[in-house]
């Protein structure tokens, strides 16, 4: 399809349009973050922002879902599934790395072997738009060396390109072609084209911080016991700030909640730097340690990913690197394995 | 500041070297700009990497329990004439003594388990607040010099001045200097402002009832459960808290208002005499929860109806586990 | 200490904004039966008067 310009002005009421007609999840600033939120009537969407403090995961994946409810009666249990009804709805405005943490948990949500309604659902009522990074949000971004674009359209249905007084509207998907009303008759014309991947060439050099990521698989493949494990460990905290903000972070618990004759079975994100992670009914935990859960995490997101998915499980947002409060840097952490 | 980290590198040194310590928790640059991080040395070279500036921000206290308790645990199978004891230095400020107070007078280990090497503190810089001031945007480069904070940032060049970004609980703090240390590195530091410790609190319970239950309440959304107030914290080393208990299960998993607000709630009253005013908490938070305007309430009760500031000294034990027959107030006693 | 326990928790709703009335804490001895049915009685009605407790309470189903 056809690509569109539209006016850099044109942006925050195109969303407000758009929150009309269905639920719009947008970059809001809320007291001093920038989150991702449903747009409300008298709301101001926030695009004025480098990223957002948390991952847009969670309006496909909430903190916290009913999986199904369950109530006790005279006659017996009673059970009710949770429909996996979603509204239509727009995610307005996330950033190319977060665009593609979607395609990387649609891998896992969305498999041959597994398919999980809940996921899907929210996933496939909804219209991904990123706008590119032209310039790196942050000195911390490292996309590039994680199979990222900073403008890139991977996981994305529209992409909106900053290319001066106007975004160029990338119509990515079918889905995305849909909403191509909303952003007017101006098209596209060759020079906006040409622009654009001059801007894309420029932004993949703009990001200057790289890892071996691509380079450590076989050298996990290899190193298990490495003593090289018990050097991450050590100041962490055991609090779950990387894996809740990480993009494509996905473990979760479930558990049941019951009041009276009343229930329901919620599944909630669970985090691999938790000590109850993993812990099983009889008290035994096969991670006993926070060396344990460390290496979990790296070896989830840089091997098991690789080997069931073939794809790293990491999109270089850097939002772990820059929310830990003791600095533990993923950056880093791979840095070392690669000298292994 | 460079004096103090001179001398802090050298008695690392020398009591590793002398082996008065096993271990020494301090903090060493972190990998982003204007950060500083825990670290753990336990050769002699490595002392070199030891820091002392305003960006130390972490209580340690909290490590040195978690290492004590490793240890014995992992002595736990050793013959009782073979066991062997590890002594942990620690870099510690004001806040940092008053927590490691805390810990012998609850007999978490002994004194001489552990091995103070004190310092002065001038407070350390909230990050958070350091970028809103700054109007978020990110840090490249940084470095503090002459009470100025120098950054380069993708929004230009900017300058802040430290005592503008100082944390909330350093700029009242009554105990800036170390109150127990074996080893004491350079002279005291200055006073803060203590005497406006309460005023926040203050303020606060001036306001009516349903005003500070909204205040909570917005303050509790913030939360996501990541427990990074909970595990940073010194005072918090339940080995199973009431939170990871499943029967009962007090709390709920998941991010049910009530059941954040009951973590918070029971987590926060958990720290009467126990609340040192470290701040470690508050500069964790990824979402700037007010945790403090909170904390500061049960610091206020507890000098205020018991005469106790936690940690202050050794000889002064913990409030809740003294009574004092004629000063305690009776008036919350329900007398119809 | 109880008491302290008490003193500091009630003190600590309130300022959180859960009324201060709904921490009642007093001693009774087993051979006090009057004062033990007026305790009884006086909380009730505190209790009533304050209506439904809506703070903190789960909603499950």
């Amino acid at each position: 399809m056809e690509k569109s310009l539209i006016k850099k002005d044109a942006l925050a009421g195109i969303a407000k349009k758009m929150a009309g007609d269905f639920l719009v999840w947008a970059p809001v600033k809320k007291e001093d973050n920038v989150l991702f939120e449903p747009l409300q009537k008298d709301g101001e969407p926030f695009f004025a922002y480098l990223n957002s403090k948390n991952a847009p995961k969670n309006v496909f994946f909430p903190h916290t879902e009913a999986m199904m409810k369950f109530t006790r009666t005279p006659k017996g249990m009673v059970f009710s599934a949770e429909e996996n009804k979603a509204d239509q709805s727009v995610l307005f405005g996330v950033r190319p790395c977060d665009a593609h943490s979607f395609a990387l948990l649609d891998k896992l949500f969305d498999q041959e072997k597994y398919k999980d309604g809940y996921y899907i659902a929210k996933r496939q009522n909804t219209t991904v738009i990123s706008i590119a990074c032209v310039q790196p949000p942050y000195a911390t971004c490292f996309c590039t060396s994680v199979d990222g674009e900073p403008v890139g359209s991977e996981g994305a249905d529209i992409l909106l390109v900053d290319i001066g007084s106007d975004y160029l509207v990338e119509f990515v998907t079918p889905k995305g072609e849909k909403l191509a009303q909303y952003f007017g008759d101006a098209k596209a014309d060759a020079a906006a084209e040409t622009k654009k991947n001059e801007i894309a060439a420029k932004a993949v050099d703009a990001i200057t911080s790289k890892i071996p990521a691509h380079e450590v698989k076989p050298i996990l493949d290899k190193n298990f016991d490495n003593p090289f494990w018990n050097t991450i460990h050590g100041k962490c905290l055991a609090c779950g700030t990387c894996t809740y903000f990480c993009p494509t972070c996905h473990c979760f618990d479930i558990s049941d909640e019951v009041k009276g004759s009343d229930g329901v079975r919620i599944r909630s994100w669970d985090s691999c730097m938790f000590p109850m992670f993993t812990k099983e009914t009889s008290g035994h935990n096969p991670r006993t340690s926070q060396k344990e859960r460390w290496r979990q995490r790296t070896m989830h997101k840089f091997k098991y990913y690789v080997d069931n998915f073939d794809a790293i499980a990491c999109v270089g947002c850097g939002r772990c690197v820059m929310s830990c409060p003791v600095n533990i840097d993923i950056r880093k952490v791979v840095e070392d394995i690669s000298k292994l | 500041m460079e004096n103090i980290e001179t001398k802090l590198r050298e008695e690392a040194k020398r009591l590793l070297l002398e082996k008065k310590a096993d271990v020494i928790i301090g903090y060493e640059k972190g990998t982003l700009p204007l950060t500083a991080t825990p670290c753990f040395i336990t050769t002699p070279e490595e002392a070199d990497k030891l820091v002392w500036n305003n960006l130390c921000t972490q209580n340690l206290a909290k490590f040195v329990h978690d290492l004590i308790t490793a240890h014995k645990n992992s002595q736990k199978r050793v013959k009782p004439e073979d066991r062997k004891k590890k002594v942990v230095g620690i870099v510690a400020r004001g806040c940092t003594t008053r927590s490691l107070i805390i810990h012998l007078q609850e007999r978490q280990y002994e004194r001489d388990e552990v091995c103070i090497i004190g310092v002065p503190c001038d407070g350390y810089v909230d990050g958070k607040g350091l970028k809103v001031k700054i109007g978020g945007a990110d840090i490249v480069e940084g470095t503090i010099d002459g009470g100025q904070i120098k950054m380069k940032t993708s929004d230009g060049d900017k300058t802040v001045a430290l005592k503008d970004v100082l944390a909330e609980c350093c700029l009242t703090c009554r105990f800036n200097n170390p109150i127990v240390s074996d080893v004491l590195i350079g002279s005291p530091s200055p006073a803060m402002n203590p005497d406006a410790e309460y005023n926040a609190v203050k303020e606060f319970e001036a306001k009516s009832m349903e005003e500070r239950w909204a205040y909570f309440t917005k303050e509790m959304e913030k939360c996501m459960r990541c427990n990074a107030c909970r595990q940073t914290c010194p005072s918090c080393y339940c080995p199973t808290c009431f939170v990871e208990q499943s029967q009962p299960q007090w709390v709920g998993i998941g991010e049910d208002k009530s059941d954040t607000q009951v973590f918070q709630l029971m987590r926060m009253y958990h720290m009467v005499g126990r609340c040192v005013d470290c701040g470690s908490c508050v500069s964790v938070c990824p979402m700037g929860v007010d945790l403090r305007k909170f904390l500061k309430k049960i610091d206020k009760d507890g000098w205020e109806m018991f005469g106790n500031r936690a940690g202050s000294s050794m000889e002064d034990m913990p409030p809740l586990g003294r009574y004092d027959e004629h000063h305690d107030k009776e008036e919350f006693i329900f007398n119809p | 200490m109880a008491r302290r326990k008490f003193a500091t928790l009630k003190s600590f709703l309130n300022y959180i904004g859960v009324e201060g009335d709904r921490t009642l804490f007093t001693w009774v001895s087993a051979s006090e039966g009057d004062r033990w049915a007026q305790v009884i009685k006086v909380a009730t009605e505190k209790i009533k008067a304050l209506g439904p407790a809506k703070k903190m309470i789960k909603k499950i189903g």
